[in-house]
Parts: structure tokens; sequence; C-alpha cells
């Protein structure tokens, strides 16, 4: 098993290596210079191509930013924050967009894998539907309609929360766009838990546990759960990704300074070095849990893990 | 022991544990087809029936919708702008009336016999028609979806999660990269490089829409291959192709249809969230997805602009969703035996 | 369950160090006691800052952070007169071309060092200088502006090539403002990157800036006019980035905001709100025509060299209506200067309202144009308007609406919406002009028509994108510059006068649409927020009566 996490997470690194040089074959073919062309001069912006660097060639560029990259250094923003390390700039960013992500992980999990379960052991009855219903909705009202309506009735109307970010209430306030954004990851999960449990409540060891008369409670648990749970962590996986990208809207919505809004300005503002930075936190985000994906199938399901060593 | 031995049997010595008196008749089942057998499970579903009925509507809807009035989806009626709807004969029974907080908007406007089924948007265009292109716009990106979800990510799972070993490895590493690059800088660059519009969000699809679907489809292959049946049909010789295909595919089809049903709204999504950048349907076309971006700007003061397109497309994807349980448990082996 | 436990525990964790994280640098000598919550104004600033390097900045925001904190040699006051600030006065000589600047003896940076000339001699230099990289750089030249010493410690003297009437004016401009040289470059590139990397010799001193978050002034005890400004002046202004309009409203509602913009959505629900206002900003919006640099060989541009097509254009447009749909507070646009940019030199009337309406709406004579530019083409005439996608909801309308009015006249035309940097980045010189129609917007860099009548000469290549050759256009704006005009005011009012006719009417070189609006709601407890259509918007006078 050892021996196997460790060719894995090799493996990882050098996927992280070809993502970077992708992305700067990508940013080189993005047209336009992310400098303000509306008052510049040909000139100038040749100047500023040679001040940040922007002259040398493709992959003189790749190893330099990669000899930076272990020193912790991502460049500086041309657009955003003019020469401002991007470093900095996410350090106080990736901390709280992490945050609302997984808090509406959480939410979304705990909500799902309720709903499902529900759904499942009332089979075609209405408690069903209705967890069916709310899951549909979930996946077919757009997350920043549900984030305007809790702020519009939950803030706004009853008090109850802060209507925006607050940096002096960090937790408080993000309890709304951390649910607005689990509608989604509920509805999704939801789903996948019904069909799964449903398959495996039809299947025979199952039954075999019910006729050794083990509780109903302690069945779905032990033995229903474990065996649902394979399929939906391979889902939560890509979910929590998206979550911390797609939480673009909703940081715009409730003023809060994540790392999606920084990705969306670099990528229309042609910032490169913000946009490479921002999409390397995204796909090492994306590669570790993946990674942790890939492990944690081989603790929960040992035939896996089994036939992975072979 | 020995008394076991000497025990002599009585009649009632064993009885029917529940029903007594129950007579167990053979039943001689008229042979028929899979896809008999599958038609058969799938009509006697209600829900999925219904969906699959609304859906036929919402189809034919996009079909002609969008011509059953003389406004066209970017036509611009100055003066009519943000109306509420009014139907004719309905508002006489107070639903639907053109009053808005009270007053009737068409009044104030000077407006007599002018009829807007679904109100007016903010520059005055007819919502009714622009819903129904934009449904038109939805439904082609929808299936699209679907396709790019079966065709390359359902096969692609299937196969890297059967073959295995070193085959599935580089497969996989292939589907990290390419997802590992944000949907949206890959999207951005084709938006810019293409034509915004359709063809660039289906081509978008294409690179990188499938990569949920295909590791779903291989999480599931990996449960099922260690199954008995599949060493069953091993030893009896089967190729990999027909293993694959008539052996895997069959058994997992129930997730990979609700997960395809669950990529239609996260394409219609992703091309809302693509117009919202500027690189969706370019404007002044409409999709579901920008009438409901455009909409919420209005949530708070014409609630009307945003909630149409809002239940098109609930009541679209609650179908979509009814159909495709539907269908799940009319593919399902276990169902079929039932 | 003890793992979710555990995970949620370190998930708190997390939110509270980034809280913590995120309270911003405390620095640049601000006045210790805390500011009475009374005497706070919490504002909605829409974007963020892109630089606290008043060289670097380009952007609204950026500036007036820039002018809260930091003083030239001259302030606006409210109606956007030139009233002296670092300078205590200032003389002019009869020609107009040298002016001397008395800088104030109790002018100090918030590090204590006093503000000399030789800030100014400094900063004009760096402006300059092509290390800098400043997209202002030329506007000293723009300004006349000949050479500019340091008689003594606090005098400076700049002499300018010509007469330039908005000079005074400029030296309000962030561009024109001073830095202290030693700070400046013991920071190196560190300069202006956090609080702490400032120097303030404004009215306030910046405490706190987080990037998309909020950033904060409070009073500055070392300026010159820090008696009064503790009397009447707001003691702390937050500017809170906020994005979206709706939740802006809602927390605007809640009374957590002084001050907040509308959308056009949301004016008829809030125009008789109190503090309900609607302000005219500088920006002109146009559709910039590619008549002469269709290098491309693009079809649509093909036709665009017509003059039909283009009169066709222009009289298709109702902008009357284009400005109502808008509903924004913007206004149908009469010629390519906006109102309130200049006023005559003599009799001080607006140049708008001098000028009168150069373009009109008449759709019968479009037709006809159509019909005519459709006979000497001999085919229907199709074409790609570009816009902007973000750069705001009023575009993607105007653009709509533009489609809407040219199809009503008989054209076809395809909507091609870009990022606002990739739609420059198509129509710039990069990519050789390769567009048709644009609708484009310019916002003044001062106050005086020139800022747009540069724009459209022929040896203007970085912004003229639609290759306009006029040799009648060049003339008339030559001689205003730096001809008759230079030592005439009336001659330059009139030589402009008709420039905007020969550009507009004559030749349809560019079709104005409308100009810019902000429908805003301010708080009735705050006055003294300033807006200045072809300066920069100041905050630095705000009053609270709570």
């Amino acid at each position: 098993m050892k021996k196997y996490i460790f060719k894995r997470v090799m493996i990882s690194i050098a996927t992280l290596l070809v993502i970077i040089f992708v992305l700067f074959l990508l940013m080189d073919l993005m047209p336009g210079t992310p400098f303000n062309d509306e008052k510049l001069t040909e000139a100038q912006i040749a100047l500023l191509y040679q001040k940040y660097g922007l002259d040398k060639p493709l992959v003189v560029r790749f190893l330099l930013y990669l000899k930076n990259m272990l020193t912790g250094d991502l460049g500086v923003s041309y657009a955003i924050n003019k020469n401002f390390a991007i470093s900095d700039m996410i350090k106080g960013r990736l901390g709280i967009s992490l945050a609302v992500g997984a808090m509406a992980m959480i939410f979304g999990t705990i909500m799902g894998l309720v709903l499902g379960i529900l759904a499942a052991l009332n089979h075609n009855t209405w408690i069903d539907n209705l967890c069916s219903i709310i899951s549909v909705i979930g996946v077919s009202v757009p997350s920043y309609v549900c984030a305007l309506l809790l702020c519009y009735y939950v803030a706004y109307k009853l008090k109850l929360l802060p209507i925006l970010y607050n940096q002096t209430m960090p937790f408080k306030s993000l309890i709304l766009p951390s649910l607005a954004l689990s509608v989604s990851p509920t509805a999704n999960i939801a789903r996948f838990t019904r069909s799964e449990m449903i398959d495996v409540l039809n299947s025979d060891y199952i039954l075999l546990v019910q006729s050794k008369g083990v509780k109903n409670y302690k069945m779905i648990i032990k033995h229903a759960l474990r065996n649902t749970l394979i399929p939906i962590i391979t889902v939560m996986g890509p979910l929590l990704v998206n979550l911390l990208t797609g939480s673009s809207v909703i940081e715009r919505i409730f003023g809060i300074p994540g790392i999606g809004l920084l990705m969306i300005s670099g990528i229309q503002q042609n910032d490169y070095n913000v946009t490479i930075a921002c999409s390397f936190i995204y796909s090492v985000m994306y590669i570790v849990v993946m990674l942790f994906v890939d492990i944690l199938y081989g603790v929960i399901d040992p035939r896996i893990r089994v036939s992975k060593e072979g | 022991m020995s008394e076991i031995k000497n025990h002599e049997f009585l009649n009632d010595d064993f009885q029917f544990a529940h029903a007594e008196g129950e007579k167990l008749v053979d039943k001689t089942y008229k042979a028929s087809s899979y896809w008999k057998d599958v038609w058969g499970n799938f009509s006697k579903n209600k829900g999925a029936l219904i969906g699959a009925v609304i859906i036929a509507i919402i189809i034919l809807m996009a079909l002609i919708g969008p011509s059953m009035n003389p406004h066209t989806y970017k036509s611009i009626q100055h003066g009519h702008e943000c109306l509420v709807p009014r139907i004719p004969y309905l508002e006489k029974i107070g639903i639907a009336n053109g009053y808005f907080k009270g007053k009737d908007q068409y009044l104030e406007k000077g407006l007599k016999d002018v009829y807007y089924w679904f109100g007016t948007d903010t520059q005055g265009r007819d919502i009714f028609t622009r819903v129904w292109a934009g449904t038109r716009v939805s439904l082609v990106i929808a299936f699209a979806a679907v396709v790019v979800d079966i065709c390359i990510g359902m096969v692609y799972g299937l196969i890297s999660g059967f073959i295995g070993g070193r085959a599935d490895m580089y497969m996989q590493r292939f589907a990290e990269i390419l997802n590992g690059i944000p949907t949206l800088v890959v999207v951005t660059l084709l938006g810019l490089v293409l034509k915004p519009g359709i063809s660039s969000i289906i081509f978008s699809l294409v690179l990188t829409g499938w990569i949920g679907m295909e590791r779903i489809a291989r999480a599931q292959v990996l449960k099922v291959k260690e199954q008995e049946y599949i060493l069953a049909s091993t030893t009896l010789g089967a190729s990999k192709f027909r293993l694959i295909f008539s052996e895997v595919l069959p058994n997992i089809f129930g997730q990979v249809i609700i997960t395809s049903m669950f990529s239609i709204p996260s394409a219609i999504f992703l091309e809302a969230y693509l117009s919202f950048l500027g690189l969706g349907v370019p404007a002044p076309l409409a999709s579901l997805g920008s009438l409901v971006s455009n909409g919420y700007k209005s949530m708070t003061t014409y609630p009307h602009i945003l909630l149409i397109p809002v239940v098109v497309l609930g009541v679209l994807m609650l179908c979509f969703n009814l159909f495709a349980d539907g269908l799940r448990d009319a593919f399902d082996p276990k169902m079929l035996n039932k | 369950m003890k793992k979710l436990f555990a995970l949620i525990m370190v998930l708190l964790l997390l939110v509270g160090c980034s809280g913590g994280n995120g309270g911003g640098t405390e620095g640049g000598g601000g006045s210790s006691e805390p500011a009475d919550a009374t005497k706070t104004v919490t504002v909605q600033a829409p974007t963020p800052i892109i630089s606290m390097d008043h060289h670097i900045a380009t952007d609204g925001t950026s500036f007036i952070a820039q002018t809260m904190c930091i003083s030239g040699l001259m302030e606006l006051d409210a109606n956007g007169n030139p009233v002296e600030d670092m300078a205590e006065s200032y003389t002019m000589s009869d020609d107009g071309l040298t002016y001397t600047f008395k800088i104030r003896g109790d002018a100090n940076w918030s590090n204590g060092d006093p503000v000399t000339a030789n800030d100014f001699v400094f900063a004009w230099n760096r402006l300059v200088d092509p290390d800098t990289a400043s997209d202002y750089s030329w506007i000293l030249e723009t300004a006349c502006v000949e050479s500019y010493k340091a008689v003594d410690d606090k005098t400076f003297e700049v002499k300018l090539s010509a007469p330039t009437g908005f000079f005074l004016q400029l030296t309000a401009f962030p561009s024109f403002f001073p830095m202290n040289e030693k700070f400046v470059t013991e920071k190196g590139d560190q300069y202006s990157l956090t609080t702490g990397d400032l120097l303030f010799n404004g009215p306030y001193v910046m405490t706190s800036w987080t990037s998309g978050y909020s950033f904060e002034f409070e009073l500055n005890p070392n300026y010159w006019n820090a008696a009064k400004y503790a009397d009447t002046y707001a003691q702390k202004v937050v500017f809170r980035e906020i994005t979206d309009t709706q939740t802006a409203l809602m927390e605007y509602e809640s009374g957590n905001l002084d001050n907040v913009t509308l959308s056009g959505e949301q004016v008829d629900a809030n125009k008789d709100v109190a503090g309900f206002i609607n302000k005219l900003t500088g920006y002109m919006y146009y559709l910039s025509i590619n008549m002469g640099n269709n290098v491309h060989n693009r079809e649509g541009a093909d036709y665009l060299a017509n003059a039909n097509v283009r009169q066709a254009m222009l009289y298709a447009i109702d902008r009357d209506e284009i400005a109502r749909v808008l509903n924004d507070g913007s206004v149908a646009a009469n010629g390519i200067i906006p109102i309130g940019l200049a006023s005559n030199p003599s009799s001080g009337k607006d140049f708008r309202d001098d000028a009168g309406a150069v373009v009109a709406y008449d759709p019968d004579k479009a037709k006809e144009f159509y019909e005519a530019a459709k006979a000497e083409l001999g085919h229907d005439i199709t074409f790609e308007l570009l816009y902007g996608t973000d750069e705001g909801d009023s575009i993607i309308k105007a653009a709509e609406q533009v489609q809407f009015y040219l199809e009503q006249a008989g054209f076809t035309v395809n909507l091609n919406g870009k990022p606002k940097k990739e739609r420059l980045s198509l129509a710039g010189t990069d990519n050789d002009h390769d567009y048709d129609v644009m609708l484009t917007r310019w916002g003044p860099d001062y106050g005086d028509p020139q800022t747009y009548m540069d724009l459209f000469v022929s040896t203007n290549k970085s912004n003229n994108d639609g290759g306009y050759n006029s040799p009648e256009y060049d003339a008339l704006v030559a001689d205003a510059e730096s001809g008759a005009g230079a030592t005439d005011k009336d001659v330059r009012w009139k030589n402009f006068l008709d420039a905007e006719v020969q550009l507009v009417k004559t030749d349809a070189a560019v079709v104005p649409v409308f100009q810019a609006g902000g429908a805003m709601i301010i708080s009735p407890a705050v006055t003294g927020i300033e807006f200045h259509s072809a300066a920069v918007d100041s905050y630095r006078h705000i009053q609270v009566n709570r």
C-alpha cells in the first residue's frame, strides 16, 4: 500500500507539471496584452513586455516560473493589483474560499445523505417523491438565485445574519454563502445516495443481514451506508473542487474577497500571472482530491485494494 | 442424538409459515424481448410517463412557441418595458391581468388591446417568445451534453475501468490533466478563438464536459467487475468487448442515465455562466440560462422576468429527472426479472 | 461523527485565521484615537483599487483613493474649479506661459518631512520616465508643459509652451501629485503596495486596505488644514467593495452603507427615495466605425468607407429612447463632446449648449441613405458590432438597442461581445483594427474638448482605430491647438465646434450614442460627495450629520 501511495504521489506531481506547461501555452495563445491598450503607445507596451520578461521565449519563461515557484514566488500582477506579489494576493483569499467551500461541502453532504437515505428507505412513497422534488429544485435553480433569496429573507427581512461578508464576524457572515453554495451538492449527493442505497438495499447481503436479525438503523449505518459511500466519494471529490472555483458568483454577491473572483478578473483582464497562479491552485486541489479519492477507495472497499496491488 | 434417530414424523410437524392454504401454481409468461420488457416497465411508471409527456410538450413549444405571436426574440417595443403577464380570458378571473403592485400597468401606459402572455423584459421584448427561443437553445446544448457524456465519458470510463492496469493509469492521468485546467480558462480561450456561441459551448463540452461521467462510469465498473457473473462470463470465454458492453454496461446503466440527466442542468448552467461572462450565446439571442441571469437583476423589482424562465427551467429539469428515474428502473436487469 | 466534529473545528479555526489575516496592515501614522462612529462614513466602491501609485493607476477608484490621502498643488471645489491645496498661492505670467506656485510652509508628509518643490520635480520626472511605464506619461506634453523647476524649497515654477486653459485644473489630477523622493527611492519596488509603503500629505491617511473587501481612511493630523477637517468633515471614511447591485441596495437599506449605486432595473422602484440622484459622468459612448483601417479586408468594414452607409447609421438611432431604456441616468448624446466637459471661454456657456445637437433621429432619412448606399454598393449591408461584455449591463443593453435601430433602417447587424481587454485589443493596433463597428467609450482626462478631438486626428495611431483621415478636420484641430487658437481662445473654441460638425455631421466618422449616467442613493445624513464629469470624483469633503 505504501509503495502504491508513493507511486501515485509521484505521478500526481508529474501531472501538475504538465498542467502548468499547458497553462503557459494557453496564456501564450490568449490574444491581447495585460496592459491598458487604450492609452499606451506601442513603444510603451514593448517596454512593459521587457520589464516583466514577457518578451522572452515561452520555454525560458516556463523554467524561470518553475524556479521562482519553488521559492514561493508566483510573480506579480500586471493588471488587477499592479505590481503586487501574487502569493500575497492569494494568501488572504485562499483561506476564505476554502472555508466557504468546506462549509458548503459539510452542509451539502449532511443534507444530501439525510435526504438520500430517507428517500431510499421510503422508496416509492410520498417521502421519496418529496426528497426527489427538493433535490431537483436544488439542481435547477441557479445558486445565485438561491443566494439572493436567502439574502433577502434571512438577512434583509428577518435580520438573522449579516447580508454581506464581514471581517469582524467571519463565521456568521459565511453561513449564508455556504448554504447557497451547498444547494447543488446537496441535490447531487441526495440523488446518488438514493439510487445507490436502493441498489444496496436490494442486494443479497443486506437480505442476509436482515434475516440475521440485525436492527434496522444498525444495518443502514454498518452495512448499507458503507457500500453506498464508494460512488458518492467519487462525486464528492470533483464537487468540492467545483465549489471552490464555482463560488465566484457567490463571492460577488456576498462581497467575499475570495479566489474565485480573482481568477475571473485574471482571465478577463489578461493578467497572466494571476490566471496561472489561480488555475495552478485549482489544479493542485483537484489532483490532491483525486489522489485522496483513489486512496480512500482502497480503504473503503478491500476488493479494489486487492486488485490494485495485484 | 439417539432420540432424534428414533423420532417419528407426524403430519402436523411442518406447517406453512405464512399464507395457509396458498397454492403455488406456475405462471407461464409470454416470451418477450428485452426492449419490450423495458417499455413494459417504463410505461407502468406514471411519473416517468408524465415526465416524458411534459418534455414532449416543452420541445413542441420550443419549436412553435417563438412563432406563436408576431414578436421575435429580438424585436423591441419601445414604451412596453417591464410589463407583467396579461392573458386574454384568464385576466377576467384575476390571473395574469396586467396588475402590478395594485395598478394596471397596461392601462397606465395606455395599452388597450395589448397582451403579453408572459410579460415583457426591461427592453420591451416579449418574454413568451424569448423563453421558448431560449428553451430551444438550451435543449440543443442539453442534448449535446448528453451525447458527449454517453459517447465520450461513458465509453472512456468503461474502457479505463475495465482494462485496468497501465492503460487505466494513463487514461486517468490524461483525464486529470484535462480536468486540472479550469473549465473557465479553456472555455474563455475557445470563446476568443472561435466565435462565441452555441458551437463554442458544445466544443468546450466535448473537451471537458464528460469527465464527471467518466469518473462515475469507471467507479461503477470497478465495483461491478469483481462480481461473480463477470467471472462466470470470462470463464465461458466472452470477449472483452462483449464483457464491457453486454455484461458490465447494463448493470451500470442506471447510474449512467442519472449522471447524464444531471449533466443537463450543469451544461445549461455552464452556458448561463458563460453568458454572464459574455462568452455564452451572443446577444440578443437568448437561452434559459441567460434569461435567468438577466432576470436576476430584476428579481427584487420585476420578479416575473426571473420567475418565468426559472419555472420553465425547473419544470424541464423535474421532468428530465422523472424520465431518467423511469429509464433507470426500466433498464435495470434486476427490475426486469421482477 | 468524531471525524466530522474535528473537521468542523479545523474549519472554524481556518475561518478565524483568515479573518485575522484579512485585518489589513495597520500603519501610515493615522490618529491614534478610535474614530467616532457617528463621524464614520461607509461608502460603496464598485471596483477595487488597482494601484495606489498615482503614476501607475488608470482607473476611477484608484484615483479617488489617491485624492483622499495625497494632495496636489490645487484641489477641486464642489463645482470643479481649482483652489489652492499644497500651494499657498500661485502667480501666472501675463502671457499665461509661466506659473509660479508658492508651497505652504505647514505642508508636511505624514512622516514629518516638509512637502517641497523638489517633491514635484521628482514626481514629474518619474511620471515621464519610460521606466515607470505610466499610462499617463503623455499628459505633461498634452498640458504643454515645457519645463519645470524648484526655484527654492517652497517655490515651484512651471513653463508652458502655450497658454493651456486647463493646466491649473490638471494640477488637481493624481498624475501631477508630488512624491517624497527619499521615501519612494527607499521603498523601490515595494512603494505603494501596502498602507505602510505609502506616504500621505492629504487630508486623510489610508489605515487599511484589503483588496476585494475594503479600504479605509482616517483624518491626517499632519495635514495643513487638519483643524478644519477635524471640525467639519468625516473622521473616518470606509470604502466597501461591493459589485452586486442587489445586495448593495439591501445593505444600504439596512443602514450599513451611506451610498449605493443603482442599476437601471432598480431606478423605477427607488427614484422617489430620499437621497436619490442622477449624476452624469463624462463617459461618452459612441460607435467607432472602421472606415479607413480595413487591413483585414473584412467584408463589413468594406462597406463602411461608403459615406451613405455611415450617414444612414447616424440618422437611424433614437438616442432619447435608448437613454430612457437604460434608465440609469444616461442621457442621449447630441455630439461627441459630453455635457459638462468644458465651457465657452467668453460666454461661459457649456460646449453642448453652444454646439447644439449635431446628430438627429430621422428614420426616414436613415432609410433613404441606406437605399442610396445599397444602390451604390449593389447589395444589402451586413456588418458586425463589437461591444464589451464586462463593462456593465447598460452596454449590453445599448448594443442590443443599437442593433435594433440599425436593423430598422435596413442593415443586418451581428453582435460580437468580448471582454473589454479583448475588444480593445481587436480594434487596436496590435490586431491591425480587426473590426467593423465598435460600441466604445472615452472618458475625458481633462476638462477640454481637446481630450476628445485628439482621438480622431489622422496622426493619432493609438486611438484613431477607425482610420478617419480628413484634412479639413486635421487642419481645424491643429489650428486650434498650435496655430491661431493657441493664442486666441475664441478661435480655438470655434475651431473645436467646427471640428465636431466635420467629424460627426459631415463625415459621420463616429456615431455618438449616449453619455453615461450614474443613478445613486446617498444617505441624507451625508453631504459633500462631489462628482466631476471631467475629473476625478471627490470624497474628501464628506460631512456627516447623524
